[in-house]
């Protein structure tokens, strides 16, 4: 198993290669000069040009994406334009809050969907599986930010429970955690509501049944592990997903982590900053992936790794 | 059976409800309270000392080494922090560093007495050497934005420990306000040297407040400088955080999470004042929005179309529509509180005007344009776009990201292709030479300068020429109310409304003043609570 994930860590050296590639070349494909950005609109074309060639902006293209390629291969990221501090110094210390945020609403999300998930299915075609799903819909359907500003509006605003914006406390991480939590959650429960569904109808649950198990048992013992397994894949890739949903969910709630970097780094064209933040995101999704494949294994004895 | 498995999650479910809300309802420490506050407080015989000012801005500072920043969002943490020779006041240029300042008669000399009993914040002594340090490196250093406005200064000279020369190459009229422009504020020589790269998180000027820490992302925090010079502020703590989205921002405000938000759109501002539950401060700006136009392209080559513009925009609409009331009539390029300003009639709306002037320049059925425009000015364009129609022009529009716009518009003459857009301009130092000698002289055309309508008239180059090599403030104005004659004839750009600058704040919060190059001063600010 170990031989197996360090196989997969090194075949995500050229995928992270292409982000790589890729972003270097988007930030740079995209319009907008950060030299101007830093000089102002005031700025004549002579301090505009100055800057440039402080940040190396004057290279040819290969020139810059050589160096940064030579960068990254002694896991250097660069400089910010900005701060001018190492990359991995602006991203490291905002990790913790993405990661925080993450987890608690890679929590709600499986805790929720597997409970809806698992409702629906069981009452297949009633009530409660209509409401689940129902919510389910909702769930998708609402965009991050638009629930983000109506849960400030109530419980911030409104009904003054909950801190609207910052960091701090365990309270700036609940509306956060709910925005990101509910949308997984409505994916997980219908991956579960499926596929438990789809598990129920095997030939060895009916003889389950048959031989006269207690319906509990047979859906929570029998049943349910062998439903979970694409149900983890989801979890694993909301996991991912968050990471990205973090982007505008730190940037309305203001909570200092790689996601409002992203943007604010974006919006002022700090090229390194951009470029090392999307590189650490792939990397994560690529590592959660790893760790997904990884637990199939533990729930799957079947699943070998060769 | 079922049913039963029903019940259970349904329990667990109202468990997990209830422990959320209960956690919700604790509400313990670090948590907000009711925003307002000073409910019980009676009203105070006067200021308050103490308490920590909670500061939202749109963005986090670039930058602390404030000869290299451009953004108010810097400016407005460099102002708690940071003095220069000269403070500029709604009432015009005051001693700030410097007690005394004497002109040479010829003009070419300006000599500044300053002030002995001042140290910067790291603790080395504020004199003549530090603010010799502080210009020359701007003149002589690469990168620095504002440089070219320092272009007349030949040499700085330490006279003595107090007294500090400039020598100039010629007389230069608005010099007393650009000393007073907040990019050249005196910062400790001694933290420029030793941290380079890393001032930022040394940074050290002479004002009531000092830098505490700055954690980037996170919070920038001042705290009162107990040695200052001046009388002491009365706040103990400035904390600066950052949130781009202006609907959080205000959501923020109104829960209490923070004191004072630096911008606040105009938009809010009407709700908020009648809710009544925050404070909106509303101070004059010199921030204009222009219709700007490329003066080099068919056919606003011609005064004539040019001025249509001007008859064909319904701008009170603009202003009672769009700005919810939040905007004043244009009566110049510049708004209200700048050196050398005078209020010129404004152009009536009159479509029909416009066409007949639209003919007299040889295009009786209109043209077709383009109108390029930042997504935050859609609204704006629309209607001026639908103006413009009723007038034969048709513009189409073309929605370009804030910062492509900027360097759509800052293109060289030659390969500038914009024909209209719509920018705002302020004046940084309050003196009309910002942004109108700056922007309507031919001499600052992108790409020594920031004319980018690339208008040129030889009458008006020479009133604003004038402008600035005459040092007696009467005479100045006196050429600038003639330039503004022609400008006004002339309309290289279309003044759409003087934009208001507003804050909002907390009932609580005493003793804001700003300015109208929109600066915000909190050294006399101070908590009702």
């Amino acid at each position: 198993m170990i031989r197996y994930a360090a196989g997969r860590l090194l075949l995500a050296i050229p995928t992270l290669l292409a982000v790589a590639l890729l972003i270097f070349a988007g930030v740079r494909l995209a319009p907008g000069d950060p030299a101007l950005t830093i000089a102002g609109e005031q700025a004549t074309q002579e301090t505009v040009e100055a800057i440039r060639h402080q940040l190396g902006l004057d290279q040819p293209f290969l020139v810059q994406l050589g160096r940064y390629l030579m960068g990254l291969a002694r896991l250097d990221l660069g400089q910010s334009i900005f701060s001018r501090a190492p990359v991995v110094h602006e991203i490291a210390p905002r990790l913790p809050t993405t990661l925080a945020v993450a987890a608690t609403s890679t929590a709600l999300a499986s805790a929720l969907g597997l409970l809806l998930g698992v409702v629906a299915a069981v009452h297949h075609r009633r009530l409660l599986d209509y409401a689940s799903m129902t919510f389910g819909l909702l769930g998708l359907s609402v965009p991050n930010f638009a629930l983000a500003l109506l849960l400030m509006l109530v419980f911030a605003v409104k009904l003054r429970v909950l801190p609207a914006t910052g960091s701090g406390s365990l309270l700036h991480y609940v509306m956060p955690t709910i925005t990101l939590g509910l949308s997984a959650a409505a994916v997980v429960a219908r991956m579960t509501r499926g596929s438990l569904l789809e598990v129920l109808r095997q030939d060895y649950v009916r003889t389950a049944r048959a031989k006269g198990l207690p319906e509990r048992v047979v859906v929570y013992r029998h049943a349910l592990k062998n439903a979970l397994m694409p149900v983890v894949t989801i979890v694993g890739l909301q996991f991912g997903q968050l990471i990205g949903g973090a982007v505008i969910v730190e940037s309305v709630f203001g909570l200092p982590g790689i996601g409002k970097l992203l943007i604010d780094r974006i919006l002022s064209r700090d090229y390194p900053v951009v470029q090392g933040t999307v590189l650490f995101a792939a990397f994560s999704f690529v590592l959660v992936n790893l760790v997904v494949d990884l637990l199939y294994g533990i729930l799957d004895p079947r699943v070998r790794y060769s | 059976m079922q049913r039963g498995t029903t019940r259970n999650w349904m329990v667990a479910l109202c468990l997990v409800v209830l422990m959320l809300v209960s956690a919700c309802g604790a509400n313990p420490e670090g948590s907000p309270s009711a925003g307002t506050g000073g409910d019980a407080a009676s009203p105070a015989a006067g200021p308050k000392q103490g308490g920590t000012l909670r500061i939202l801005q749109s963005a986090e500072p670039t930058n602390l080494d404030i000869a290299r920043a451009v953004d108010n969002n810097t400016f407005n943490v460099a102002d708690q922090m940071y003095e220069g020779l000269i403070k500029m006041t709604n009432e015009g240029p005051k001693p700030g560093l410097a007690t005394d300042v004497k002109t040479s008669a010829d003009g070419l000399t300006w000599t500044f007495t300053l002030r002995k009993d001042v140290k910067f914040h790291d603790g080395t002594p504020f004199n003549a050497q530090a603010v010799k340090y502080n210009f020359d490196r701007i003149r002589t250093g690469k990168g620095f934005s504002y440089a070219n406005l320092l272009a007349p200064v030949t040499a700085v000279n330490a006279v003595d420990e107090h007294t500090v020369e400039f020598v100039l190459s010629e007389p230069f009229g608005p010099f007393r306000s650009i000393l007073g422009f907040i990019v050249f504020t005196i910062q400790s020589p001694a933290a420029l040297e030793q941290h380079g790269d890393a001032y930022s998180e040394h940074a050290a000027g002479t004002g009531p407040f000092k830098l505490q820490s700055w954690q980037r992302g996170k919070e920038l925090v001042l705290v009162r400088n107990e040695e200052y010079w001046g009388e002491k502020a009365y706040l103990e703590k400035l904390v600066f955080t950052s949130l781009s989205d202006p609907t959080a921002q205000v959501a923020a405000l109104e829960a209490g999470d923070i004191d004072l938000l630096t911008s606040l759109a105009a938009s809010e501002m009407p709700r908020l004042t009648e809710e009544g539950h925050v404070q909106v401060i509303v101070g004059d700006t010199s921030r204009t929005r222009w219709l700007v136009i490329n003066n080099l392209k068919k056919p606003f080559d011609k005064w004539q179309v040019r001025q249509a513009l001007a008859y064909a925009t319904n701008r009170e609409s603009y202003i009672k529509d769009l700005m919810q009331g939040q905007a004043r009539t244009a009566v110049n390029h510049i708004g209200s509180g700048v050196f050398g300003r005078t209020e010129m009639k404004p152009y009536p709306y009159d479509p029909e005007k416009a066409k007949q002037l639209l003919a007299e320049a040889g295009l009786p059925n209109g043209f077709n344009t383009e109108l390029s425009c930042a997504p935050t000015e859609e609204l704006l364009c629309q209607a001026i776009a639908q103006d413009l129609a009723k007038a034969g022009i048709k513009a189409e529009l073309k929605t370009i990201e804030f910062s492509t716009l900027i360097q759509y518009l800052f293109k060289p003459a030659a390969e500038n292709e914009y024909s209209l857009s719509i920018v705002a301009r302020a004046s940084q130092y309050l003196d009309a030479d910002f942004p109108i000698y700056t922007d309507f002289h031919s001499a600052n055309w992108r790409t020594s300068g920031t004319n980018f309508t690339f208008y040129k008239n030889e009458q008006v180059d020479k009133l604003l020429a004038a402008t600035r090599t005459e040092i007696d403030p009467a005479k100045r104005a006196a050429l600038f109310s003639q330039a503004f004659d022609q400008l006004w004839h002339d309309m290289p750009a279309v003044p759409l409304y003087h934009m208001v600058f507003g804050l909002g704040a907390t009932k609580d919060l005493k003793g804001v003043t700003t300015t109208a190059n929109e600066r915000i001063s909190l050294s006399k600010a101070w908590l009702d609570r």
